[in-house]
């Protein structure tokens, strides 16, 4: 076991040294992605399946696409330009003077104070587990994660949801590019028109299977912008007007999370606590407000629909 | 019941408002936040009127498996201070916009969304939440920051971004440091379990220091500040004043809050004497770059890179056992509501003299005392309480820190505190004098500006300029002793 | 360059080799290195994404951290605040993404440029 966890490590440790180092931002965003997919494996070693989801279709996926297409964006407008590129290191030194080598020295000490913290550290093995399992009862949930996402700790759950609802906001200011649209590709065509109800199935499946194993609104939420998105690149008629991004979708799941929060906390005494035997419903209803809304918000923060 | 509801409510209900706002018909905004904001009102006042500090177990679990929420006397206060100046801000934001623009559009729900992170920051008795409710109020001001799309505004928010992104890493590795030595997520309760288990483990020391510099870099304090000058002295003028008036404090709240939990645990004196040193340096820093500033924006961010510093200050007194902690306290208390109200002053009162001249730099003061009279009041109003002249907040702030290092011993500090009184005068009398001269240029006839503007300016600063008059009941309601706990000062 | 990050990731192998016969965790060291590639790319990167990428190197070793000390129980399943947390972790740390990315993007268009001025060089590749 501990061989494989070595090998784990190292891969990892060098996948993200190489997406630091590479070359150009594509590149390394690649690395990046390949960075976040074998994250996912090291989450099921450590006993985490619904980050490794998670970590796969958001971390990996969406955040991998994102600087990918930034960086995609970036190299073909400077095709055009006059600069020849030339073979250098990636950071390279800059003209004036830079304490990189204090900076470096410093972070190393930090680094180093880090290790030398988290060594003195006693691991508790299943310490809060225990809390969590003697009050799942009373929180009706079945799935330990899903109980403290919307139960527990579910005003962080909400807050976090705003933090989304927030970066949509942001990006207003800043209007994506608009690209041409793209040829027809048959092909894609084809293969989106398999995927994508394919993929709408498995976002349903994830919510559903969310309430008593690994899942939820956030995976499932993540999947199901894939979908939408694939739908746009192969021009399929799904949302082509960008009726999805329209600010009600995208505050859909913010205000039924906190409308539930506080009718129901009305009647349960306490915000965000829910009534004894409703939780599974209102949950239900939460998460799939929640994911409607998370892909939406994915999609918006993508920009640049076919509209151009 | 309605009591489990309050605490919440002033977080849920500002994002409802925002959702509505963002979400609903533009004709219906002003109808919105009219309501929204009598609401807050309400809340908030609710909130002041309970006898005991009010706590909330979110969800109905408590602590240290749910959140908790905690509405002590330092979050009243800078819940009464959000109000003041949100009230203040809105009111202004909505003539000062063009009706109907797309810069307004944008503005309202980010922000609201802000102010229920904002409050959120101030609540919250959690670490985890903590770090949700900072990047809350750290992602709504980098959208406000670049509200206008220009590349000047993007530049200064992506600056902005990444300085937070990089300070709320370094706070959410203090906090898995803590969650996995004391295996708990509540604040109040992470100084018992250390000091049960040993305190002077590496993890805590570490944990306590990554804090430290996190909210030093979002409260910008020098030579952390890179970032401050261009995103507020850019902004649209209602941004600047809640980013510099509200969005600093936050952070230095929390940091206070961590410091308070920590020093029982740890010996702070020097850490306190390091942090001090720094923020005398920033008050210098600060003062002397607000005095070679052209633009008038430029110059009050600079001004708050200098009060920053004295935000500071109180921290080599804060200690436990230490004589004049409560008072130290308390000065940080007062300077917190001093500079919000004073700054927002400062801001809003500056863009009026902006509209009106159409430009941004400090020639086109010259004679703005006739232009714009009120707004000129307001500016002068709140110069008083930056420069700590008394019966202003600024000067109830200032005497406090001097009678706390007096009694703490150490009265090197006072020769500072002086000094840094002249120099904050130096760039406000910089501001004023121009505003004296006659005009150099003949302005161009523009439609009058609204007086509403000034009004709002004028309404923040008459609070700071003759709060010091209440500073005594102030002080007697904050109960910095209660608040210090076991280890009260004198 | 080179040279300094294969000094610094051999010394990372001898302690994880030296810490995996000790029955230590081999995700400690493992997390603070990334920590360190994430710091160090957040502070001396000179193009925007570069940072924004970092910045997700850096909070994936934070939360490998975190269940690095928080390990799984007998039923195989970690700690589920820690999960909970680190789900939080990850859908904050998009939204700062996306946001940094957007911004970048717009940036770009209306300059040209991929860096903000004060860590810009002569001309740049990327």
């Amino acid at each position: 076991m501990n061989a494989l966890d070595l090998l784990l490590a190292l891969a990892l440790l060098l996948l993200a040294g190489a997406a630091l180092l590479a070359r150009s931002v594509q590149i390394g965003s690649v690395l990046f992605i390949a960075f976040g997919l074998l994250l996912a494996l090291v989450w099921v070693r450590l006993g985490a399946p619904d980050v490794a989801l998670a970590e796969a279709a958001i971390g990996a996926g969406v955040a991998g696409a994102l600087l990918l297409l930034a960086a995609s964006e970036f190299e073909s407008r400077r095709i055009g330009s006059a600069r020849t590129p030339e073979p250098r290191l990636p950071w390279p030194r800059p003209q004036r003077s830079r304490p990189r080598w204090t900076v470096g020295a410093l972070a190393l000490a930090c680094a180093a104070l880090l290790l030398l913290a988290v060594l003195g550290i006693e691991p508790l093995a299943g310490a809060a587990t225990q809390a969590v399992a003697q009050a799942l009862p009373q929180a009706e949930i079945a799935h330990p994660v899903t109980a403290v996402l919307l139960s527990f700790r579910a005003y962080d759950t909400l807050l976090e949801i705003a933090v989304l609802l927030v970066a949509a906001l942001a990006v207003q200011a800043a209007p994506a590019p608009l690209h041409r649209p793209l040829p027809h590709d048959p092909v894609l065509a084809r293969v989106a028109a398999l995927t994508v109800p394919l993929a709408l199935l498995v976002a349903v499946y994830l919510l559903w299977a969310g309430s008593s194993r690994s899942g939820g609104a956030f995976q499932a939420g993540a999947v199901l912008a894939g979908a939408v998105l694939l739908a746009r690149f192969a021009s399929l008629p799904l949302d082509s007007q960008s009726h999805f991004t329209r600010p009600p979708v995208l505050a859909l799941g913010l205000a039924v999370f906190i409308l539930v929060g506080v009718v129901a906390g009305a009647l349960a005494g306490a915000a965000l606590a829910y009534p004894a035997g409703w939780t599974k419903a209102l949950v239900l209803t939460i998460e799939a407000a929640l994911m409607v809304s998370i892909a939406a918000t994915l999609v918006a923060l993508f920009g640049g629909s076919k509209a151009a | 019941m309605t009591e489990g509801l309050l605490l919440p409510l002033l977080v849920l209900w500002p994002l409802l408002v925002g959702l509505s706002v963002y979400a609903l018909p533009e004709r219906a905004s002003a109808a919105l936040q009219v309501l929204g904001t009598v609401v807050m009102v309400g809340l908030v006042a609710g909130v002041l009127a309970s006898p005991e500090p009010l706590r909330a177990a979110l969800g109905g679990w408590a602590a240290p498996l749910g959140i908790g929420l905690h509405a002590d006397r330092l979050a009243q206060a800078m819940l009464v201070l959000t109000l003041l100046v949100y009230v203040a801000v809105l009111l202004y934001a909505q003539a000062y916009f063009a009706h109907g623009s797309e810069l307004a559009r944008r503005f309202w729900p980010l922000a609201w969304m802000l102010w229920a992170g904002l409050n959120a920051g101030y609540l919250s008795a959690d670490l985890f939440n903590l770090f949700v409710a900072l990047e809350l109020v750290g992602l709504a001001a980098v959208g406000l920051t670049a509200l206008t799309g220009q590349s000047t505004a993007l530049a200064a928010a992506l600056r902005y971004l990444l300085a937070a992104l990089l300070a709320s890493n370094l706070y959410l590795l203090a906090v898995v440091l803590l969650y996995t030595s004391t295996g708990s997520l509540a604040l109040d309760s992470v100084g018992a379990h250390l000091a049960a288990s040993g305190s002077s483990t590496w993890a805590a020391k570490l944990a306590l220091a990554l804090v430290l510099v996190a909210m030093a870099i979002k409260t910008a304090l020098a030579p952390l500040h890179f970032w401050l000058p261009a995103a507020h002295g850019n902004a649209v003028t209602p941004v600047s004043a809640l980013l510099s008036a509200l969005v600093l404090k936050v952070t230095l709240l929390i940091l206070l809050r961590f410091w308070l939990e920590f020093a029982p645990v740890l010996d702070l004196a020097l850490l306190g004497l390091l942090l001090a040193l720094l923020g005398l340096v920033a008050s210098v820093w600060g003062s002397v770059l607000a005095l070679t500033q052209r633009k008038i924006k430029m110059l009050i961010a600079y001004s708050s890179v200098a009060q920053v510093g004295y935000l500071f200050l109180p921290l080599a007194w804060l200690l436990p056992g230490g004589l004049g902690a409560a008072l130290a306290l308390e000065a940080t208390v007062l300077h917190l509501l001093a500079h919000g109200l004073a700054k927002a002053a400062m801001f809003l009162a500056a863009g009026v003299l902006v509209l009106s001249a159409g430009r941004d730099d400090l020639a086109s003061l010259r004679g703005a005392v006739a232009r714009e009279p009120l707004a000129f009041a307001a500016l002068t109003l709140a110069g008083v309480s930056l420069i700590g002249l008394p019966p202003s907040l600024g000067f109830a702030a200032k005497w406090q820190m001097m009678q706390a290092a007096l009694l703490a011993d150490q009265w090197p500090w006072l020769l500072w505190l002086l000094g840094g009184t002249l120099l904050s005068a130096a760039y406000v009398f910089r501001v004023l004098r121009l505003a004296f001269l006659p005009a150099s240029e003949a302005f161009e006839a523009r439609a009058p500006l609204p007086q509403r503007l000034s009004l709002c300016a004028l309404a923040l600063a008459l609070l700071a300029a003759f709060g010091g008059f209440g500073a005594a009941a102030f002080s007697d309601w904050l109960a910095a002793d209660a608040l210090l706990g076991p280890w009260g000062g004198a | 360059m080179i040279e300094a990050w294969g000094a610094a990731l051999s010394t990372g192998w001898e302690g994880v080799s030296g810490l995996w016969s000790a029955g230590v965790s081999v995700w400690l060291p493992t997390g603070s290195a990334l920590v360190l590639f994430g710091l160090l790319g957040m502070l001396l990167a000179p193009s925007i994404l570069r940072k924004l990428l970092a910045f997700n190197v850096m909070g994936s070793g934070i939360f490998v951290l975190l269940l690095a000390l928080r390990p799984p129980g007998p039923s195989g399943v970690a700690d589920p605040v820690a999960q909970a947390l680190i789900l939080t972790g990850i859908v904050i740390a998009i939204a700062a993404t996306a946001l940094g990315v957007r911004l970048a993007r717009r940036y770009f268009e209306l300059t040209g440029q991929t860096e903000l001025p004060e860590d810009r060089d002569t001309a740049r590749d990327d």
